[in-house]
């Protein structure tokens, strides 16, 4: 059930069902005691008129004195709603609508005193009594009236209150929370209490009056009135006795509600509990903000550990895209809670000719598996240094993960191994999900089934090789990627994705669109999602060549004409400066180590764009090649060892200033390669 | 081909100021490394030197290695070597190849010789 949400209360629609509630009770009390005049007394005439305006301008007065008396004492109401009304006013205000309705009561109860007494001194002056005709009879017809008419006062009052307590109960639902510690406890037997014992009582003066009535007239007690009035009671006093039963029990179902939102909802807690009352119920909605306080100083703790962690984590994974040659790498992570088990990593070997990737799913989730992901993720990248294939590293790898994770706890992972010049891809996997090439238009499963590592620890792994053609993407995954289980998800909507984009998609948004379809994100199956593609981009034709021959200055000329044709091709301007003096540079060392400075021989710079946003920029010499060693920074800034003339400069300015930068023997002799990144879609 | 490099004289107390045109490369040793005697501070007459590249269109590392070779001489023979008029991208440059350690760059020709009247009064000398 949820919570009742009620029209929200001004003073003014307050005041408005103030009037209405104390004008229907009075009326009712009113309608009472003129039907029994009318029905059982017997009261006709003047004297009916007389009385009944006695009762209705009673009446009036007891509406206009209950009305200011509850202006008079709740007109802070009016400001309870700003926002600079203080703390001690509001708790003075929730003590005050909590007592209201019991002055009401007991206010309806004096009020009601005095005006029987004016009604019967006015009754004797009316029928011109003298104090010696009041003899026993008149006494006793006397206390039957007075009993009835208490009677009615108390149907009235407890009507009243009962009235009362329901509507202050939305007023305090509205009011912000408060600490009600130091307003005055009650208890839930007050209210019911009050109300058996009125309704027992108005039963029991109404059947007295009845009686003495009878015994007035010297006439037996008029059995239907009796049963009338008998009935009409019972039926009241159910009424206002349900009505605070149901108060009671909306409160603990309240209550029952916040608890069960508190067991189902997990860390996203629900606003405080109203405190209505300072019964017990007040006192359990007490406990349960206090407790809900308590959790969510927990779940904020724990949350900003599980942040931290996630950072961590995000710190260890490497960035979404990489590149080495002609391939990209793209790859995404999505963690299910905000730390996972899923990693991936890729790191460059002899100096970006070839490079490794690594795909891996820790069994279990959260902590627990984002740990273990770290320990594979450090162990990778020091065991891929030392050497080997990919089945050599899994291995190794298997091994020191055997030492160090528990029991029950394994990890599946994949490694392959690219060289970019031979374009040989070797694979090992190690209970991984089986890998996809995606070649043309269709995706095919490279089986290589084996046992993930953790379980034994003298499993040797073996690989597989293939040969990876131009425009070939080697396609790797976790198990979260395909476990949604409705029709075409699952391995269908995985391969139907695999297909090459089209257009000039990247192979990053590919890979981002792919994890935001594929497997199920959330439900009782959801679980962290890696993928990791590898692209092997075509050779591009070079689109603008260049020569110069090798005299000292004519790259100058070059250079400015190579910019040029970058920025149009889509290099950001702030790096034309950078590519000016990388490619110099490179035209530079062409014509000094190349070509020897042999005026006839050429330096050749051929331009292309590769892939969808980047640019190469290709330095041919004549000659085989030559090495110059890349100073360091210290010897570049060492005063003391300085050389005649300081050397390799240029190198390390091309190192600096490009995003990549390769050397490589074409058919046309020994090349430097200068890559840019345009980082957005080319001209 | 490049420009060349033009370079003119200016004397100002015991402070150069070189003002260099054109470009700079390993071709412009002759005008900047040979022609001074840069550790012996020009015969000791020589406090400070100045080099305005404002109007220096190309620097390679050739030109590059020629600045350090010149700043790192001057240090050795008390000169202290300031340079302005440089772009943002050789500033890079600059950095890269670690010339900033030897060579103090500023803004404009009025923060330079700010900086050398500062020097001079913080040693007691005109």
């Amino acid at each position: 059930m949820a919570l009742k949400t009620e029209m929200p209360l001004t003073f003014g629609s307050l005041f408005r069902k103030l009037l209405l509630y104390y004008s229907l009770a009075l009326l009712l009390g009113d309608a009472v005691i003129i039907l029994g005049n009318v029905l059982v007394a017997k009261s006709r005439g003047l004297y009916l008129v007389f009385s009944s305006s006695f009762i209705l301008g009673g009446s009036f007065v007891m509406l206009i004195v209950l009305l200011s008396y509850s202006f008079i004492r709740l007109k802070s109401l009016r400001l309870a709603f700003q926002p600079d009304f203080e703390e001690r006013e509001r708790r003075k205000l929730f003590a005050r609508l909590l007592t209201f309705p019991y002055e009401i009561y007991w206010g309806i109860g004096v009020f009601a005193i005095v005006l029987m007494i004016a009604f019967h001194v006015g009754d004797a002056i009316f029928r011109q009594l003298s104090w010696s005709s009041l003899d026993a009879v008149f006494w006793k017809g006397l206390l039957g009236s007075i009993m009835k008419e208490m009677s009615i006062a108390i149907t009235v009052g407890v009507l009243i209150f009962t009235f009362l307590r329901r509507l202050f109960r939305n007023f305090l639902r509205q009011l912000p929370l408060i600490d009600p510690s130091d307003v005055g406890k009650s208890t839930v037997l007050n209210p019911l209490l009050l109300t058996i014992v009125s309704t027992f009582a108005i039963a029991l003066l109404y059947l007295q009056d009845l009686n003495a009535q009878a015994e007035w007239e010297g006439v037996p007690p008029d059995s239907g009135a009796m049963a009338i009035f008998s009935l009409f009671y019972f039926a009241l006093g159910l009424a206002v006795l349900s009505m605070s039963a149901t108060t009671f029990r909306d409160e603990l179902r309240d209550l029952i509600e916040g608890l069960k939102g508190l067991a189902d909802r997990g860390r996203r807690l629900r606003s405080p509990m109203p405190v209505l009352a300072r019964d017990e119920t007040g006192e359990l909605a007490v406990a349960f903000n206090s407790l809900q306080e308590k959790i969510a100083m927990e779940y904020e703790e724990l949350e900003q550990e599980l942040q931290l962690a996630l950072k961590v984590q995000q710190k260890l994974l490497p960035a979404s895209e990489h590149s080495f040659g002609r391939y990209e790498v793209a790859a995404v992570c999505r963690p299910h809670r905000e730390v996972g088990g899923d990693l991936f990593d890729v790191a460059p070997l002899d100096g970006g000719r070839r490079f490794a990737f690594i795909i891996g799913d820790v069994s279990g989730k959260g902590v627990p598996a984002a740990l273990i992901m770290s320990a594979v993720m450090v162990l990778f990248r020091s065991e891929i240094r030392l050497g080997g294939g990919p089945g050599e590293v899994l291995t190794r790898l298997n091994r020191q993960l055997c030492g160090t994770i528990r029991d029950n706890a394994m990890v599946t992972i994949g490694i392959g191994i690219i060289d970019t010049d031979s374009h040989e891809l070797r694979y090992a996997s190690g209970g991984h999900m089986s890998p996809y090439l995606v070649r043309g238009e269709s995706a095919t499963m490279l089986s290589c089934s084996s046992l993930p590592l953790g379980l034994e620890d003298e499993v040797t792994y073996e690989e597989f090789c293939l040969t990876l053609a131009e425009n070939d993407v080697f396609v790797t995954y976790t198990d979260g990627m395909i476990e949604s289980i409705g029709e075409g998800e699952g391995f269908a909507l995985f391969e139907s994705m695999l297909m090459p984009p089209g257009g000039q998609e990247l192979l990053i948004a590919h890979a981002e669109r792919m994890v935001e379809r594929c497997g199920a994100s959330t439900g009782s199956r959801a679980d962290d999602r890696t993928l990791l593609m590898v692209s092997r981009r075509p050779e591009a034709a070079a689109e603008c060549v260049w020569e110069m021959k090798s005299r000292p200055g004519n790259e100058k000329a070059i250079v400015g004409q190579v910019a040029e044709w970058a920025v149009e091709a889509g290099l950001p301007a702030a790096r034309a400066d950078d590519l000016r003096s990388a490619l110099a540079e490179a035209s530079i060392n062409a014509m000094e180590h190349g070509n020897g400075y042999d005026p006839e021989a050429k330096v050749v710079v051929e331009a292309c764009r590769n892939g969808i946003r980047r640019i190469v920029i290709r330095v041919h010499d004549g000659g085989r090649g030559f090495a110059v060693p890349l100073p360091d920074r210290e010897s570049m800034s060492d005063g003391g060892s300085e050389p005649d003339v300081p050397r390799g400069y240029g190198l390390r300015m091309i190192e600096e200033l490009c995003d990549e930068w390769r050397l490589g023997n074409g058919a046309a002799g020994f090349y430097v390669e200068l890559i840019f990144e345009t980082r957005g879609e080319m001209a | 081909m490049t420009e060349g490099l033009s370079v003119a004289e200016e004397r100002i107390e015991s402070a150069l100021l070189l003002r260099l045109k054109g470009d700079l490369s390993r071709d412009s040793e002759g005008q900047l490394l040979r022609k001074y005697d840069w550790e012996r501070a020009l015969d000791g007459k020589l406090q400070y030197v100045v080099l305005d590249l404002s109007e220096i269109e190309y620097i390679n590392s050739g030109g590059m290695a020629v600045l350090i070779r010149l700043t790192r001489q001057g240090r050795k023979g008390g000169v202290h070597a300031f340079a302005f008029g440089v772009s943002p991208h050789y500033q890079k440059l600059f950095r890269m190849v670690g010339l900033t350690e030897t060579l103090m760059i500023y803004d404009d020709e009025d923060a330079v010789f700010q900086r050398i009247e500062a020097l001079r009064d913080s040693c007691g000398e005109l």
